[in-house]
């Protein structure tokens, strides 16, 4: 954590992530690519969802499965807000992160007294739940036909300069790359504030984090609930840019994908995150001329990362670099001493 | 009235013991590895693929088809042991989780590729017969399918409880340290496990091929349910996962009276979530989870 880390390196870490934005920004004029944008986009998107999982996966150490359920209730909240009630798109986000992370709330009331695997299979059947909702309540959601004819975010108008509108591709890559960038702001917030320190605390011990008076009960929660609302931003984004969304692409094993983002990342670690979710995003497009073969070499993609990193990006740069440095040389003494 | 209720009573039975049959096998894994099997639902979906081409393509019998399809689904799951599982034996418990899903990613594009992606069927000459027991009157392949399920639950039973294999089994799931130290080789009871497991999942497939349609994909919804039942039951307890097997079977069959039949599939997990409110560590827990 930034504050026990040396200064050089917290400078070095500035350095980078103003670089990171820099090629962000520069991204689409670099790409000059409509399909590459669109991908990019969707990166965008899958970054705030695996950085809300990564709040309840990384920094407290519960496996929910339950998350591409709230990510499918942002998007269905978000869109039928707008569609049913004429809301604007600016209202509809935040109203379907707080709506999300209220359902997360509940289900975290419900299966937080249960650990580990209970936990991970309770989630789990509360993201089918939803899923069979998003499916059967037909009237409201249209079922397996898809909800479809989704406006795009309406424009914001700026007295004297005009509007700006989010019609084109580039406008709604810069409304996801800020939305990525507040969302990666408040995570790294979350992690360094004393919330991220209880955080932590339960996920290495939860009954030692309990002796030591932290209410972990009322933690964890705020964890279901601050992932949830993650994911409700998501799910608003996605469904104002493709414009069309279906249960489908809520099903439970879409949560793998998340899931597999945060932990080739390294749990719990802000920038593995973003790689992975970026690498994870764009590999099965790269991957595109393999056809058929595709889902198959991602299947076996995943065995072979969990066979060799078994602790991720961060766990790999961490063995090779932060090792090799002075500061790190001094915490592996500390780790051994203790 | 009398007679509708009986029959969905039957008809609760039978599902029932499919779920128990391809739960046992999630159980098994998981008492001995502490490894939630994602890819148990494929080794099901390898077993009734293994009975449709070895009854209806080959035209084999149909006691030889379920027999294919237990060596079948059998040599998945050992050698899924020896490939994935056995390489994270000491690695953090998130990561044999994820593996399981990259093999059921796996194994169902594979299907997809080689079995190509069009729903099949097959009929065994018991489907058209009907058995009237009682007053009620069904078709005889799901009389078969009962006793077969109701004979390996008990075969399974007795292995576990009886037998010395059984009994290496119950002591690694205890503690392998232990068990290694009494002399018991850790490895050849854990390839046995995986090969008992899938063998249950690889005839459940085979069973259920002539009542449920055969495509690359349906292991999904059996996995889901069968981990619900695991964790009613209590994670690696095989009585628990036999009672929580039948009673899904039996809420599914009897839910139709009491909500829309779109929704049945939700009542695995409604009943999992509220015997875990009830009873969080399941209804017959052995042991409390540790912490992950």
């Amino acid at each position: 954590m930034s504050g026990t880390e040396p200064f050089r390196i917290s400078v070095a870490r500035g350095a980078a992530w103003s670089a990171a934005l820099a090629v962000a920004v520069a991204l689409p004029w670099i790409l000059n690519s409509n399909y590459y944008l669109q991908l990019f986009i969707l990166a965008g998107i899958n970054i705030i969802l695996a950085l809300g999982l990564n709040i309840v996966l990384g920094f407290t150490g519960l496996l929910s499965l339950g998350h591409a359920g709230l990510f499918g209730v942002g998007a269905y909240c978000s869109a039928l807000l707008v569609m049913r009630t004429g809301l604007s798109f600016w209202l509809a986000l935040p109203a379907s992160a707080a709506f999300a992370a209220l359902i997360g709330g509940l289900i975290g009331t419900c299966s937080l007294r249960l650990r580990g695997h209970y936990l991970a299979i309770a989630t789990a059947g509360f993201g089918i739940i939803i899923y069979q909702v998003f499916l059967n309540w037909i009237s409201l959601t249209k079922g397996a036909a898809a909800l479809g004819d989704i406006p795009e975010p309406n424009p914001i108008v700026i007295p004297g300069v005009g509007a700006l509108t989010f019609d084109t591709r580039i406008s709604m890559y810069f409304l996801v790359l800020t939305m990525t960038a507040i969302a990666i702001l408040v995570s790294g917030r979350i992690r360094n504030s004393r919330i991220g320190d209880a955080f932590f605390s339960i996920r290495e011990d939860e009954v030692a984090a309990e002796v030591m008076g932290i209410p972990t009960f009322r933690y964890k929660l705020l964890a279901f609930v601050l992932s949830a609302a993650y994911a409700g931003v998501a799910g608003s984004l996605y469904a104002h840019y493709t414009r069309i969304i279906a249960p489908e692409m809520f099903h439970l094993f879409e949560t793998v994908t998340s899931l597999v983002m945060v932990i080739t990342g390294g749990l719990g670690s802000i920038v593995g995150v973003v790689v992975a979710s970026i690498f994870f995003t764009l590999m099965p497009e790269v991957m595109r001329e393999l056809n058929d073969y595709r889902m198959i070499a991602y299947g076996a993609l995943l065995v072979v990362v969990m066979i060799f990193l078994p602790e991720g990006l961060a766990g790999l740069v961490k063995q090779r670099f932060w090792r090799g440095t002075r500061a790190g040389k001094r915490q592996e003494a500390a780790r051994g001493a203790a | 009235m009398g007679e509708y209720l009986l029959t969905l009573l039957v008809s609760g039975l039978v599902t029932g013991s499919v779920y128990t049959v391809t739960a046992l096998g999630l159980t098994m894994v998981y008492g001995i590895l502490n490894v939630m099997n994602f890819a148990h639902g494929e080794v099901f979906m390898v077993g009734a693929y293994c009975g449709y081409f070895l009854f209806a393509v080959l035209g084999m019998s149909y006691p030889v088809a379920i027999l294919g399809a237990i060596a079948g689904a059998a040599a998945t799951g050992v050698l899924m042991e020896a490939v994935v599982f056995r390489p994270l034996r000491n690695a953090p418990q998130l990561s044999p989780l994820i593996a399981s899903l990259g093999v059921s990613i796996f194994l169902q594009n594979m299907a997809l590729l080689l079995w190509s992606p069009t729903p099949r069927m097959f009929n065994t000459p018991f489907v058209d017969e009907v058995v009237r027991i009682f007053v009620i009157s069904m078709s005889m392949q799901r009389v078969i399918v009962f006793i077969v399920c109701a004979l390996l639950i008990a075969a399974l039973y007795f292995v576990v409880q009886k037998t010395a294999l059984g009994k290496s089994m119950r002591a690694v799931a205890l503690d392998p340290e232990a068990a290694a130290l009494m002399g018991i080789d850790n490895r050849r009871v854990i390839v046995a496990t995986f090969a008992i497991g899938s063998g249950l999942a690889g005839v459940a497939g085979a069973l259920v091929g002539p009542i449920l349609i055969i495509n690359p994909f349906m292991g999904i919804p059996i996995i889901l349910k069968a981990f619900a039942i695991v964790i009613m039951g209590g994670f690696g307890s095989i009585q628990g996962t036999v009672v929580a097997g039948f009673i899904l079977g039996l809420a599914e069959s009897f839910g139709i009276l009491i909500i829309p039949s779109a929704y049945i599939d939700t009542i695995a997990f409604v009943l999992l979530i509220g015997t875990l409110l009830v009873r969080p560590t399941g209804l017959f827990a052995e042991r409390l989870e540790e912490n992950v």
